[in-house]
């Protein structure tokens, strides 16, 4: 769609090396189903259905089919993304779920490089190794007390979502964290 | 102090917003004045075990019912409150 | 001279690498692996410091961290760092050292006059001083003691270094790197667990890098060398040297501060200076070590007197020699040892002093084979010399008695190497556990068990085990059990082989010499010159709480926490209480073990990047448009857009003016905005606002007025039906965060059987306010799917259109109190839509206005915002009682009726207006005539282009009543008084009409 502004420049981050790389990502959707008790059934079968998973993902994991994510970010919500609000609703009704338009509100960033762990660790108290934090893990915290959503990728690349509000002002605090990796 | 979050595991406390007693249930709206202001006012402030409750707000935004104790900061236990404690019961069952 | 460089023995320098640096003006050279201290002493510079009270010339006593005496100031400039202990400092080109607290000079230290004047500053010297001098006389001298005693001083000028924080893991985290963290660490290392081993100094060893022992037939240092090395390429483990452990918290969380770059001349580009790590531990192993104790004797404070064990230290490890006629006085074994190690070492040692009239046959035996006189049942009762040790007396002692029993002989002499005892570092253990036990033999505490949310296990000396061999035992039995409770199946090594066996630390209890006739310096804090007859004299005073002691005297305040003073000062109470010292009891241990840099703890939270900010996806728009910025919380917010050379009033004045007569345009962004979705999403907001909620139909919006559960006003916003199931709700910018925390946490504990979703959509949606008579026309150009006319899209309505081929949805609501449209589109389009409706609005003499003529225009319209709603304050109170529905219960509903919310004497909102055409101060308040009674204040002022007038809105008792009535607004802190005229809150267009037309 035209005219839009992105919340931080894809050229912030000039410093990248083989150690860490830091881009800007643009997501097309970011689209929340929220449900409950009564519905939860329904709403897994409809997820697992899409995503051709064979059984329900506990909190703190994601999947891809394609560009497409699912991420089970609670007991009770699932967030999509690369899947519009109307595909995301699908047939569920208004009764079994809600479902929130959410492509407007994150910037991504994308983290990637034998550093990452380390560059993560120095906000965030999590243990990052692949052992704690494998493939497919959907970390919810906050760094620079900004909430903030990991998405490990590969041994060595996560993406990280953030709120648009903060974006740039992450994008400079993240910029500043990883200039001790990337120098030399 | 970490915080086991049944959504997210094992945070520091940081993480986490106090939200205040965890051991005293809302009224209903209609109940009378006298109920609501038990609620509202009236606290034991025990040096020891506690149930408490907490917001996941650096995290996944979960209502928590701990019961920590208040000394030691021990924490004894980590629920869900709320519709997905149904939710994850349900699944823990399984 | 005295102090020397040895030809031989020094394995941590580098004899082939020069380095020169400076120290109080002069250059001296050194090589590369020294410190400060050994550097120093090896020129035979031995007193570079001042002592904190008296300004007794010092030197070091220690070779390690946990010095008292031997204090410096480091660089200069913004890196300036004082109170840094010249045996940590590592020498590097170019280091510029200076000594603290003397003036004018070290040499030449006029303050040293303290000295002569100390029977008046004993302990509790301020407090009696001036405890009747009252705040004046204090105040008075209070300037010139802060010059006259002293650490170093801190510069003013900003850090330019970098600081960082992180956070590391490991199932096993090992304290310390001695022997005994060595043995723990290879053992948890070779089992496979995670393994962090975190050591103080620069390089990993403690005491075996002055050991003379062998462990497995090699020597000490080259055992540990080879353990390093194996550690090191492990991938499980991680070494860090340079790094303390500071604090040990709850839930093995531990605190470290990792000294990067502090070695280097300066810290490399990027680099940080200093690093504060926090640790998640599995579990914990304590290999801290010990302290060699000081005894407390006249004179025990000059330089040349040191711990037996730290010359060890110089001799072996930097190739210094302390003397060139020391004498040795200790209470235990390991003194001899120490002597002998020296005379190996090529330090000649020809006198030891023990009060003991029994001495092991041994070490009789081994020193009248070196020639060494041993002068058993004998103490040092006196040093000679002032800055530096000339001789000593040597006296007979009755161990007994505790007390001298001659006058003994004068001894030439040039240094007094002491041991009285070793103290276990059980301050991580104390921090992190229970009381620590009073250990009879060793004449210390040994830690006590750990609470019941942190594990952790001592080994070695830090747990008493001093003999080498049963220390490496006790540090693999640490790791193993460490591992262990960690998850990981442990593996068992066979415990290496010691030889020979190691000393006898047992002292006999005497650690302090009272000095014939009472007179004499026995130093007990080196730190605060803190000398044993204060000590003495407190307890004359009645301080008998350990606790009282320390503040009193200020023993174990200063930057070594008490390390060298705590036993011999426990000791000295205890008897003077005639107690036990277990019933004496100890202080409460505290971190941080090791001072921290502020910008340790800082890290990288400084300047620009103190907290995040948070920004409209239009800011851009502002800033290039001249805005002021204000900051509102996070938020950064237009507060007004200046034209050329225009003051903030004029420019509010302008905008606000602009709104009534034309139109005008804020961001309102910064608004929360929740997604509140559900087939009982109507429900709940008919639960959480005082006022129905229900029937409010789809394409409609509604004010809604949210309380407390104490009937008190929360916050307030407006609500828009977006569908049957979904409406967007607003709340002020600064409750946001707050208002959704408070709905999510009745939902989940009140209300759990509800079927909504809460979300936030504060970032998803970009809002602008579109203001003026001349608004609608300007939205009718440029907006296009929706029917703007006044018959079509009424007060309240909400509406999906396109401006562009961007989607809006619009809601006609009006904060100002003119016709007005809130335009919401998706942020990303936010800037687009602004530009748009700009462009559109040229025709209209459109202009952007900000926070000040949005209060301006508020105001005037009685609007109510934080400044009302201040958390005091009812619904009735503000005017909006009507709001608050009789037909349902609401969250604050129950408590809304006590009768002292409904008194009638209550601060009631009112307008204000100036009789004295000038600004109302905010926060004045409100007196009747010939009253100094307060009865109300001042909430928020504004010059007011509509009504011309300066005026205000206010919280008056009975307010409502009082309209017409002339009060006084008093400011008293800047002694003004202003008569204003009290009116309707309501100031212009009262009855509505422009925003409803």
């Amino acid at each position: 769609m035209a005219d839009q502004s992105a919340p931080i420049e894809d050229g912030c981050f000039d410093r990248n090396n083989a150690k860490l790389s830091l881009s800007v990502e643009h997501p097309d959707h970011l689209v929340q189903i929220g449900f409950w008790p009564q519905s939860a059934a329904k709403v897994h079968k409809a997820v697992a259905t899409r995503f051709k998973s064979k059984k329900t993902m506990p909190p703190g994991q994601f999947v891809s089919k394609g560009e497409a994510l699912c991420i089970r970010s609670a007991f009770d919500a699932y967030l999509l993304i690369n899947v519009d609000p109307v595909a995301a609703r699908g047939d569920l009704s208004p009764d079994a779920c809600a479902v929130t338009d959410l492509s407007h509100s994150r910037a991504a960033i994308a983290i990637v490089g034998p550093a990452v762990e380390r560059f993560l660790n120095c906000d965030i108290a999590i243990d990052f190794s692949l052992e704690a934090c494998p493939v497919g893990s959907a970390v919810q915290t906050s760094m620079h007390h900004i909430p903030v959503l990991l998405l490990r990728h590969a041994p060595e690349r996560f993406v990280l979502y953030v709120y648009r509000s903060y974006a740039r002002d992450l994008a400079g605090w993240m910029a500043d964290m990883a200039s001790p990796f990337q120098a030399g | 102090m970490r915080i086991g979050c049944p959504v997210c595991g094992d945070r520091d406390a940081h993480e986490f917003t106090y939200q205040g007693d965890g051991s005293r249930t809302t009224p209903p709206l209609d109940a009378d004045q006298d109920q609501w202001f038990a609620h509202v006012y009236e606290r034991t402030n025990p040096m020891g075990r506690h149930t408490e409750c907490w917001l996941h707000t650096g995290g996944c935004r979960a209502v928590l019912i701990v019961e920590r104790d208040t000394v030691t900061h021990e924490i004894f236990s980590v629920r869900l409150a709320g519709a997905q404690a149904a939710i994850h019961d349900e699944e823990a069952g399984q | 001279m005295s102090a020397y460089r040895l030809a031989e023995n020094g394995h941590l320098i580098d004899r082939d690498k020069p380095v020169s640096f400076r120290f109080n003006g002069q250059t001296y050279s050194g090589f590369d692996g020294d410190t400060l201290a050994s550097a120093l002493l090896a020129q035979d510079v031995q007193h570079i410091a001042a002592s904190f009270k008296y300004h007794r010339p010092r030197g070091v006593m220690t070779a390690g961290s946990q010095e008292p005496s031997g204090v410096v100031t480091l660089r200069s400039g913004g890196r300036q760092e004082p109170n840094c202990k010249a045996p940590e400092v590592e020498i590097c080109e170019g280091l510029d050292a200076h000594p603290q607290n003397v003036w004018p000079s070290l040499g030449f230290d006029i303050q040293a006059v303290n000295g002569l004047l100390s029977p008046i500053f004993a302990a509790g010297f301020y407090y009696k001083t001036f405890f009747e001098a009252g705040q004046t006389g204090w105040h008075f001298f209070e300037r010139f003691i802060r010059r006259a005693a002293g650490m170093g001083e801190a510069s003013r000028l900003p850090d330019p270094d970098r600081y960082e924080r992180a956070n590391g893991f490991a199932d096993v985290l090992v304290v310390g790197s001695g022997a005994a963290g060595l043995a723990a660490a290879l053992t948890a290392a070779r089992s496979g667990a995670k393994v962090l081993m975190a050591e103080e100094a620069a390089h990993f060893g403690g005491g075996l890098l002055a050991s003379s022992a062998t462990i497995n037939g090699v020597p000490a240092r080259q055992w540990c060398r080879e353990t390093v090395l194996e550690l090191t390429g492990l991938p499980n483990v991680t070494l860090m040297a340079r790094t303390a452990i500071h604090g040990l918290f709850d839930d093995n969380t531990v605190g470290a501060l990792e000294r990067v770059a502090d070695h280097k001349a300066q810290p490399e580009p990027h680099e940080a200076r200093h690093r504060h790590w926090t640790i998640h531990a599995g579990q914990i192993v304590l290999a801290t070590g010990a302290f060699e104790r000081p005894m407390v004797f006249d004179g025990n404070d000059r330089p040349g007197v040191m711990l037996a064990s730290a010359a060890v230290q110089y001799a072996a490890c930097y190739g210094v020699a302390i003397g060139r006629a020391p004498v040795v006085m200790t209470n235990n074994d390991s003194g001899y040892q120490s002597a002998f190690d020296l005379r190996a070492l090529g330090v000649p040692i020809a006198t030891i002093v023990d009060p003991r009239d029994t001495v092991d046959p041994a070490l009789l035996e081994q020193a009248a084979s070196l020639s060494v006189t041993v002068r058993t049942g004998h103490v040092v009762a006196s040093v000679s010399g002032r800055k530096g040790v000339k001789g000593v007396r040597i006296a007979p002692f009755d161990v007994r008695g505790g007390q001298l029993t001659g006058a003994g002989e004068h001894l030439e002499a040039d240094a007094v190497l002491v041991s009285g005892g070793w103290t276990p570092n059980i301050n991580l253990a104390s921090q992190a556990g229970g009381k620590p036990a009073f250990d009879a033999e060793l004449q210390a505490f040994l830690p006590g068990a750990p609470r019941p949310n942190v594990s952790f296990v001592s080994c070695g000396s830090a747990a008493g085990v001093f003999d080498l061999q049963s220390a490496l035992a006790s540090g693999q039995e640490a790791g193993r059990s460490a591992t262990e409770k960690a998850g990981v199946k442990p593996l068992t090594t066979p415990t290496p082989t010691v030889e020979p066996t190691s000393p006898d630390v047992r002292p006999a209890a005497v650690f302090d010499i009272p000095p014939r006739r009472g007179k004499g310096k026995c130093f007990v804090d080196f730190q605060h010159d803190v000398t044993a007859s204060d000590i003495a004299l407190a307890h004359r005073e009645g301080y008998v709480s350990v606790e009282h002691l320390k503040r009193y005297t200020t023993l174990g305040m200063a930057i070594d926490q008490g390390k060298n003073a705590n036993m011999n000062a426990l000791t000295l109470m205890a008897r003077a209480q005639d107690r036990p010292i277990e019933e004496v009891g100890t202080t409460r241990f505290r971190p941080p073990y090791v001072p921290l840099s502020l910008g340790a703890i800082a890290g990288r939270e400084t300047g620009r990047q103190f907290r995040p900010v948070r920004r409209s996806p239009i800011h851009d728009w502002h800033v290039s448009n001249d805005a002021v910025m204000l900051n509102t919380g996070p938020w950064e917010r237009p507060r007004y857009y200046p034209k050329s050379g225009e003051t903030i009033t004029e420019a509010y004045i302008r905008e606000a003016t602009t709104v009534r007569k034309g139109v005008g345009m804020v961001d309102v962004s910064f608004l929360g905005k929740i997604d509140v979705q559900g087939p009982d999403a109507a429900e709940f907001l008919n639960r959480v606002y005082s006022n129905a909620f229900l029937k409010l139909p789809v394409g409609k919006a509604r004010y809604g007025l949210m309380l407390r559960e104490d009937g008190i006003v929360y916050d307030d916003g407006t609500t828009w039906r977006l569908s049957e199931h979904q409406y967007l709700m607003t709340t002020t910018t600064a409750n946001a965060a707050l208002v959704l925390a408070k709905m999510e946490y009745w939902h989940a504990t009140a209300w759990p059987e509800l079927r909504v979703k809460l979300t936030s959509l504060t970032d998803q949606w970009a809002g602008m306010a579109v203001a003026g008579p001349d608004s609608r026309a300007v939205l009718q150009a440029v907006v296009t799917d929706l029917a703007l006319g006044a018959e079509d899209f009424g007060f309240m309505a909400v509406g999906n259109g396109r401006i562009g081929d961007i989607p809006v949805t619009i809601a006609r609501l009006s904060f100002s109190g003119e016709l007005a449209y809130e335009v919401f589109t998706a942020s990303h389009h936010g800037l687009a839509v602004w530009e748009a409706i700009m462009a559109a609005g040229q025709d209209f003499d459109i202009i952007p206005y900000g926070t000040e003529a949005l209060g301006t225009l508020r105001i005037e319209k009685g609007h109510v915002t934080a400044t009302e709603i201040d958390g005091r304050t009812t619904a009735d109170d503000l005017g909006l009682g009507g709001l608050c529905s009789k037909k349902k219960s609401f969250i604050g509903s129950a408590l809304l009726g006590r009768e002292a919310l409904l008194e009638n004497n209550r601060l009631q909102l009112v307008g204000l207006v100036s009789k004295e055409s000038r600004a109302l101060l905010p926060g004045a308040h409100l007196t009747a005539s010939g009253s100094s009674e307060s009865a109300g204040h001042v909430t928020a002022t504004t010059y007011s282009p509509a009504l011309e007038r300066y005026i205000a809105l206010g919280l008056l008792r009975r307010g409502r009543e009082r309209h017409g009535e002339t009060l006084t607004a008093r400011f008293p802190l800047r002694g003004d008084t202003h008569e204003i005229e009290v009116v309707n809150p309501v100031f212009f267009d009262p009855d509505g009409s422009r925003m409803h037309g």
